[in-house]
């Protein structure tokens, strides 16, 4: 029945999306591994200027499908493309120059410091003979200072909470100025305050995002758009008034709940029930 | 965590590296003093004899031992930078012992005793074993970016072994002279140094430190893991073989001409990184010229330690290298308590 749904909610979306050319399209997209589905068919796009939420269960795909569209793997089937060229059709450079990506966990070598981090978001920027201008060194210290950074600067970057390297990362897309950015799971092991925070910091950019998210209500609330994916596929995608049922909440999370609109913008916010308690009238 | 000033590191280290290459210059066996030397640089005036071993013999090989440290030391922070292993050296990946075994075979085949072959040919048999380990590995690791460093690593240290045993199973049915011989080679040595040695590695050490510092923020972005490194337009499976293979290259040309010299690779990045950042674009720079200054003076310690006997150089840079480095450990160790 939710696949229905999806579907039809998708058929709504395409004739919309008809209009111009979107940022990001992804059309029949498969990925084998191991001989196993890991993405199966999977088509959407994504308008500039659009928050896009990916939801889905452990295991539903949701990090390799960012990594297709990141060029990380290569997809068995489909094509995914970026302002209407194959994102394998454009150099690996010039796609770093439209997008920035914040990886859900980033392992650092050989202490490196918070600036190191930062500024290596001018790679894709700059050829093999720059040197450092100052301008992009404003750059790197405007970054820095966007995300509260500056005190802690000249640190080391393994030192840092889980929060702070978020932010450090979310500093280096800034500095990396894309079209896109693309982030994997960016609330995950945070504090709520800092959940908040990153997404709000990643709002302010004024760029296309799509992230993924483990928080269904935080997802809600900042979403323009929410991709729900189960098993591989794409069950549903819509505006979060569109995705966020109880049936759809049960079939791919397995949980029972409850949905009541957020007190302060109306999206909505859904309350878990616990144990065998059944949900009563609905 | 903030460190030296990396203009400073760089102004002292070179002035150091020209005093003692100076100095080095004055120590060896016939006795020659400071003063002499300076006169047969200047070509002023000298006894003709001072005059010969000085630009003979000891320059090039003072030459050569800079050359090699630095050489080494800058093949070590690339490898431990491309396989972000701090264990990585030149030697992990069967280079020096391809090399030994080129050596050794032809030693064994060519029917002659170590010392009367050509030097050439056996720098030639040399740098054709260590470019047969190098395109073992290449062939291995030029798969799917994902288990690259795996397979690299792997495969560099199967390589090893196997070389080593074919060294032992050849060196085991030789007369002892050779196989004398051939250890002495295998453990280093900066003896055999003539100016023709060093071009090739000269060379070599020139391109690749000109390309690692064009590519030095391609270099950096591999530290934050490889998936990191490709969202940032890094072709990962490219340059990490690309570095493999300039490294390698430089390897042989120095394994060629002065043998097995272990640990200054291992050890003198991470020295640099004790004070200074990876990130810093001099630091390759640095390393190549701390590893210079190392080895120079680990081959003025060769000569001198015993009397009218060379020690192996490689002997030297194990012995006082993993004290030394050993003790920086333990420093750092209590600075971090504190």
């Amino acid at each position: 029945m939710v696949v229905a749904l999806a579907s039809q909610k998708s058929i709504y979306n395409s004739t919309n999306e008809t209009v111009s050319l979107p940022q990001l399209s992804v059309t029949n997209l498969w990925w084998l591994a191991n001989r196993q589905n890991i993405l199966e068919n999977i088509s959407f796009s994504i308008e500039p200027g659009e928050f896009v939420g990916l939801l889905g269960p452990n295991g539903a795909g949701k990090s390799s499908l960012l990594r297709c569209i990141y060029r990380y793997i290569e997809p068995s089937k489909g094509q995914i493309e970026y302002s209407g060229k194959s994102i394998w059709q454009i150099s690996q450079q010039e796609y770093a120059k439209q997008l920035a990506v914040v990886l859900q966990e980033t392992p650092s070598h050989f202490n490196l410091s918070v600036s190191d981090v930062v500024s290596l978001g001018l790679l894709p920027n700059t050829s093999i003979w720059h040197r450092t201008s100052e301008k992009e060194k404003y750059l790197v210290e405007q970054a820095i200072e966007k995300v509260s950074m500056s005190e802690k600067k000249c640190q080391a970057f393994e030192q840092l909470s889980g929060g702070e390297k978020q932010r450090v990362l979310i500093a280096r897309a800034i500095v990396q100025q894309p079209q896109l950015l693309i982030m994997d799971e960016p609330t995950s092991h945070l504090d709520i305050k800092y959940q908040i925070q990153i997404i709000e910091l990643a709002k302010s950019l004024g760029i296309t995002v799509l992230a993924s998210f483990h928080d269904l209500n935080l997802a809600s609330v900042f979403c323009d758009r929410l991709l729900v994916l189960n098993q591989g596929r794409l069950v549903a995608n819509g505006t979060p008034n569109d995705v966020i049922d109880c049936a759809l909440l049960h079939e791919v999370f397995g949980v029972n709940s409850d949905i009541k609109p957020h007190p302060q913008n109306k999206a909505p916010h859904i309350t878990y029930f616990y144990s065998e308690k059944e949900q009563g009238d609905e | 965590m903030n460190k030296l000033s990396p203009v400073i590191a760089l102004v002292s280290l070179i002035l150091l590296s020209g005093l003692s290459i100076l100095s080095a210059l004055a120590f060896g066996a016939a006795d020659i003093n400071l003063l002499q030397t300076l006169g047969a640089l200047r070509l002023s005036g000298s006894e003709p004899f001072v005059e010969q071993i000085i630009w003979q013999l000891r320059m090039p090989r003072t030459l050569l031992a800079f050359i090699a440290g630095g050489g080494l030391a800058v093949a070590g922070l690339m490898l431990q930078t491309v396989t972000r292993n701090p264990l990585a050296d030149p030697y992990l990946f069967g280079i020096s012992s391809g090399a030994a075994v080129g050596v050794v075979l032809f030693v064994a085949f060519s029917g002659a005793g170590i010392f009367h072959v050509a030097q050439l040919s056996l720098s030639v048999a040399a740098f054709i074993g260590s470019l047969v380990a190098m395109a073992l590995l290449l062939a291995v690791s030029g798969t799917a970016v994902a288990k690259q460093v795996e397979s690299m690593l792997l495969a560099g240290v199967a390589l090893s072994f196997l070389f080593s045993a074919i060294t032992s199973v050849t060196l085991y049915w030789s007369d002892p002279q050779a196989i004398s011989a051939v250890l002495f080679w295998t453990m280093g040595s900066f003896s055999r140094a003539q100016w023709p040695h060093l071009v090739l590695p000269g060379i070599l050490l020139v391109t690749v430190l000109l390309s690692i510092l064009c590519l030095r923020r391609q270099f950096t972005a591999l530290l934050l893991g490889d998936e990191s490194a490709i969202t940032l337009g890094v072709n990962v499976r490219r340059f990490r073989l690309l570095m493999l293979l300039l490294s390698s290259l430089l390897t042989a040309s120095l394994v060629s001409v002065c043998g097995g010299i272990g640990f200054v690779g291992l050890m003198i990045p991470h020295v640099v990184r004790f004070f200074i950042s990876q990130a810093q674009p001099l630091t390759p720079v640095l390393v190549c010229l701390l590893g210079g200054l190392f080895m120079v003076w680990v081959d003025v310690l060769s000569r001198l330690l015993l009397a009218n006997q060379e020690l192996p150089v490689g002997i030297i840079t194990g012995l006082f290298g993993s004290l030394f480095f050993l003790g920086l450990m333990y420093m750092r160790q209590h600075r971090y308590q504190e």
